[in-house]
């Protein structure tokens, strides 16, 4: 238990000092992040320009889609500000970054995922709170809910981004498809339900979790599902321990870059 | 130097794969979205379908020259590359015209069946091929707005916010994803004023609303966001070369 809980005090220490360095460059943050801020904004702009002709996306509103990008928007922001060194895992396995943190006594996943910290997911942050306040689906009662939907929500896109990071093991020099499958579940889960149907659906809730990030969790504030809940902290469970044997299995084929460098 | 181009973008299967899928996926999501919707008139579904294909086809197909040029400016290469006897605006924009030719070609070919397969209708030739025409130019014309903002990091070290606020702006005031007459009518009049609708809803809407006079009119207005677009350009290259004989680069 002892071990735990100085492998998580690591995470955390870890996690302080990549925020730490990315906020220090200060104009960079703040236009990362005011920029993030834009973007996501001139995004859900083509939501309020459709909705202003047509009235629901069956049964979906202006409040659900700014429910819907508070969720996503939140989680990623969360992922990129606090574990955004698993975006770089395929990177680090195909150049043999590793080896600098292979060699630690400490939990190397923890330490992979604590490693970087993304300036604009503050921008994302900052949207997801705009967001959630234009659809007044944010109050006292479903605030617990809210934060614990956007955090599975995180935790979901983590342990895809570790899943696809670890292909590097098998297919080496992967980064770009890692990435391009990464891309294509963030597109996915930023909108509603009704637009996917039959095998796409059953895809989207398993292979690419796009809907345990954008819709389910979406049904399931409107709803006040406690059933939605549970399914959506199980399969986040089942999603975590998944991401993390794969990444273990893959480790053991890993092969040191013998890359020379330096590091402190 | 165009053709070099075209053959050397041949060789990276991987990136117009990964391109034409995202493309795909897009196009995927927006017809469902189309099905979904109420319009008043029920052809209006297919046509979305095409117009959304045109303006993704002229965006995806454009290249990033703005990042070579940037990357060149900061390294200081762009210094080496001036001693070549060949103008650098010129390399720079053959060596995007072959990237932007063949992804248009590649994806032009993957849109026709498949627009065709989610929408069930495909628009009469002629009219195809005019609407893809005037796309390519819109993509040409993007090149020399991006090798523009690429100079600017001659000035401003980064170029990237400005590229940042021209894609986003392109995206809303563009009409990328649904056309300007859906807009409010005064956003709609102030994206009359701004290149993002001659480039992106103008040539895509010739799938939706097709004359001889329009087609003419579209083309009028890429020349002459062109023609801005070269101006601006070259003002800055030339700001850029003065400074550099100045300070000795």
């Amino acid at each position: 238990m002892g071990g735990k809980v100085s492998e998580f005090r690591t995470f955390i220490e870890s996690v302080k000092t990549s925020i730490k360095s990315s906020v220090s460059l200060r104009e960079s943050f703040i236009l990362q992040s005011f920029f993030m801020l834009v973007s996501n904004i001139i995004f859900f702009s083509f939501w309020l320009i459709y909705f202003s002709n047509f009235h629901s996306v069956k049964g979906w509103t202006i409040s659900d889609m700014a429910c819907l990008y508070g969720v996503v928007n939140g989680a990623y922001g969360l992922f990129s500000v606090f574990l955004g060194g698993s975006r770089f895992i395929a990177r680090m396995i195909f150049e043999g970054d590793l080896d600098s943190l292979i060699v630690k006594p400490k939990n190397l996943l923890l330490l992979i995922v604590g490693s970087k910290s993304v300036t604009s997911g503050w921008g994302d942050l900052i949207s997801s709170l705009a967001f959630f306040i234009f659809s007044g689906y944010l109050t006292l009662w479903n605030f617990p809910l809210i934060l614990i939907l956007v955090a599975t929500a995180c935790l979901t896109i983590t342990s895809f981004s570790i899943l696809m990071g670890s292909l590097a093991f098998w297919l080496g020099d992967s980064h770009v498809l890692s990435k391009q499958l990464f891309e294509f579940l963030l597109t996915f889960s930023n909108y509603p339900k009704s637009i996917y149907v039959g095998a796409v659906k059953f895809f989207l809730l398993t292979v690419l979790p796009s809907g345990f990030i954008g819709f389910i969790p979406i049904e399931t504030i409107k709803e006040f599902s406690i059933s939605g809940l549970l399914t959506i902290l199980l399969f986040t469970a089942f999603y975590c321990v998944l991401a993390i044997k794969i990444f273990h299995i893959g480790l053991k084929r890993y092969a040191s870059g013998n890359k020379p460098g330096f590091k402190v | 130097m165009i053709f070099f181009s075209v053959v050397h973008n041949g060789n990276n299967r991987k990136e117009i794969i990964v391109r034409s899928l995202f493309f795909m996926v897009i196009l995927y999501i927006f017809s469902n979205l189309w099905k979904i919707t109420q319009f008043s008139n029920e052809a209006d579904h297919h046509l979305m379908v095409w117009y959304l294909a045109v303006t993704e086809l002229i965006m995806l197909s454009v290249p990033l020259v703005q990042v070579d040029i940037e990357n060149d400016i900061r390294s200081g290469d762009v210094v080496y590359q001036l001693l070549k006897p060949v103008n650098y605006l010129f390399l720079k924009l053959a060596d995007s015209l072959g990237a932007l030719i063949f992804r248009f070609l590649v994806l032009a070919v993957i849109t026709v069946p498949y627009c065709t397969y989610l929408s069930g209708f495909t628009p009469p030739p002629l009219l195809l091929a005019g609407t893809l025409l005037s796309a390519l130019i819109a993509g040409i014309v993007f090149v020399i707005f991006h090798m523009m903002i690429g100079l600017t990091a001659f000035k401003l070290q980064d170029s990237t916010p400005i590229f940042w606020v021209w894609q986003r702006s392109g995206f809303l005031f563009g009409g990328m994803l649904l056309p300007l007459d859906y807009y409010p009518w005064y956003l709609k009049a102030f994206c009359a004023f701004l290149p993002f609708s001659a480039l992106l809803y103008k040539p895509a809407n010739l799938i939706l609303h097709f004359s001889y006079l329009e087609y003419v009119s579209v083309l009028s207005g890429l020349l002459f966001w062109g023609a801005v677009g070269a101006i601006c350009m070259n003002s800055l290259y030339l700001s850029m070369l003065k400074s550099l004989r100045v300070n000795g680069g």
